[in-house]
């Protein structure tokens, strides 16, 4: 483990003592998510990814022509880093989340009874149309949200390392405000707004920011103000949930600016589930990761 | 603890007023009964329903008119001598939290002398409530400690107030200075080491307000050049003991 002091980590813990402040209702989330995104903050200082090769040309080629830099399954993995996270995850799995230790177990064991097929087993989990793990695993009475949750954690700091690698030697394009990200071509799964005004999308499968329109559906790209509207909690204004008429897709908002500190996104995802259940009551429902405009319709 | 503080950039101010709605708003205070005064100021001073106000002075400026625009509110002193003065006579009625050094008062300094309160505050910023407890800004307490900035920063679309953790915002407002300088050699900090609410201004405080420095508070004097954190210490001595 890395000795090396790590601010991510600072941020964590201070994210998790504010949640703990003001949304006490979440408090059987936090020792789990607390240590696995401090995990998670680890890995990344571990994981060394392979470079993703990509010329200036073909970068702005792709985002020319509306697409991401890459697709979900062409991400370069460090199957290791991702293997000790794994056993690492194992000691605090909490005691009564019988799924999550069900999925735990028959990842570890496909991977001890494969050490040759190692790297497929964990790039199957990159895929979202089919389910190549099965092949390997065995899924019987596994649920199969809870295998794609720990699996894509542990490769998450794989991925963010990735994304921000490419970001860093080509910068994203002012021009582009499409709804989906432009390095995986994910949907956001928090969109937040700035003081100035300015609104991003936080991609749910890299953790890339991005610039949008102020009025935009990131699902259907409908801007016609009319259709598009938002919905809140008079106790907290600084969330909101924004629905377009047309499509019936929502995405949950923050307002940075009325925090007193940047918010973790990775903690709102979560503690913002009320708002899920506030917007899937109003009619409304959530969106699905990969954008269909890069992916095609992936089965819901 | 270092706490928090705000920094109040009066250069960005357009006196649009917001932060004061905001705190109306988020205090649920009444509109206060006002008249016109000749001014944009209104109403014309802290009331027991306006914790925030946007003062308008206007000045002349080497023959021509300008605007100044204050928005003022309690400072939440270090060392705050309304604190001092109120427990003399009702201990325990005001609160200095210690993760934000908020200064809040409560229910209890409803029994605290008006005239002693109002004197002992070198910005005269408490007000009373008919009656009941003794008012002012409550750095939105409420608000902070649930990771939220304070109403009127939420509001200010300018970026005239901010708010944060006393080291960065003591940053920010340092550097704000050095930046305006060679444009506005009076631009400084008003009693940046004694007080939460850093307010910066461009020319002498007095044309502001005639309460925006301690110093300028007849009877409550610093020595010259000699601003310390016992600054607030000693103006209670003054006024309680007139030494
Ligand atoms: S500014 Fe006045 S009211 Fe506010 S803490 Fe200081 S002395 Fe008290
Ligand atoms: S909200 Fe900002 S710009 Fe408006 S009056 Fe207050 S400090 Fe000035």
């Amino acid at each position: 483990m890395d000795n090396q002091h790590n601010p991510e980590k600072d941020r964590i813990g201070q994210a998790f003592a504010l949640a703990r402040a003001e949304k006490p209702a979440y408090a059987d989330l936090y020792p789990f998510l607390e240590t696995l995104f401090l995990l998670r903050a680890g890995g990344k200082s571990a994981a060394r990814p392979e470079r993703f090769e990509l010329s200036a040309e073909h970068a702005r080629a792709r985002w020319e022509g509306s697409f991401p830099l890459l697709r979900r399954w062409e991400f370069p993995l460090d199957t290791e880093a991702a293997e000790s996270l794994l056993e690492m995850i194992a000691g605090s799995l909490p005691e009564d989340n019988v799924q999550l230790k069900g999925a735990h177990e028959s990842l570890s064991r496909a991977l001890a009874n494969h050490p040759e097929q190692r790297t497929a087993i964990w790039r199957s989990f990159l895929q979202h149309e089919m389910e190549p793990w099965e092949e390997w695993l065995d899924v019987a009475g596994v649920d199969t949200a809870s295998l794609l949750f720990l699996a894509r954690n542990c490769l998450r700091p794989s991925v963010e390392l990735v994304a921000e690698d490419l970001l860093q030697r080509f910068p994203i394009p002012k021009e582009w405000l499409k709804g989906y990200c432009p390095v995986c071509g994910s949907l956001p799964s928090l969109l937040f707004l700035e003081k100035d005004g300015q609104r991003n999308g936080y991609c749910s499968w890299c953790g890339t920011s991005w610039g949008l329109n102020r009025l935009q559906c990131c699902y259907c790209d409908n801007r016609f103000h009319e259709s598009l509207g938002y919905l809140y909690a008079e106790a907290e204004t600084h969330y909101h949930i924004q629905y377009c008429n047309l499509c019936k897709y929502y995405f949950k908002l923050v307002l940075t600016g009325e925090l007193l500190y940047p918010p973790y996104l990775p903690l709102e995802e979560w503690t913002t589930l009320h708002l899920d259940l506030l917007a899937q009551r109003a009619g409304f429902k959530q969106p699905p990761s990969p954008s269909p405009v890069v992916y095609g319709d992936a089965p819901a | 603890m270092a706490g928090k503080s705000f920094f109040i950039d009066t250069t960005r101010c357009t006196a649009c007023r917001g932060c004061q709605i905001a705190c109306k708003n988020w205090n649920r205070n009444e509109g206060s009964l006002t008249k016109n005064t000749g001014s944009h100021q209104n109403p014309p001073d802290f009331d027991a329903n306006t914790f925030k106000l946007v003062r308008f002075s206007e000045v002349e400026n080497e023959g021509k008119v300008a605007w100044y625009f204050f928005a003022d509110q309690c400072r939440h002193c270090l060392v705050p001598p309304c604190k001092d003065v109120i427990e003399g006579t009702v201990p325990d009625s005001v609160i200095q939290d210690e993760a934000t050094g908020a200064v809040v008062y409560t229910e209890k300094t409803a029994e605290a002398p008006l005239d002693d309160v109002r004197e002992s505050c070198p910005y005269d910023v408490p007000r009373k409530k008919d009656k009941g407890p003794f008012v002012k800004c409550t750095m939105c307490i409420d608000r902070v400690s649930n990771g939220l900035v304070p109403a009127c920063v939420k509001i200010c679309p300018t970026g005239a107030m901010n708010f944060g953790d006393r080291d960065e915002i003591l940053a920010m407002a340092k550097d704000r200075v050095e930046k305006l300088k060679p444009r506005y050699p009076k631009a400084q900090l008003l009693d940046a080491n004694e007080v939460r609410v850093i307010f910066l201004v461009v020319d002498d405080p007095r044309k502001y307000h005639k309460k925006a420095v301690a110093s300028l508070s007849p009877g409550i004097q610093r020595p010259a050049g000699k601003s310390t954190l016992a600054g607030p210490a000693r103006r209670v001595l003054k006024t309680v003991l007139g030494v």
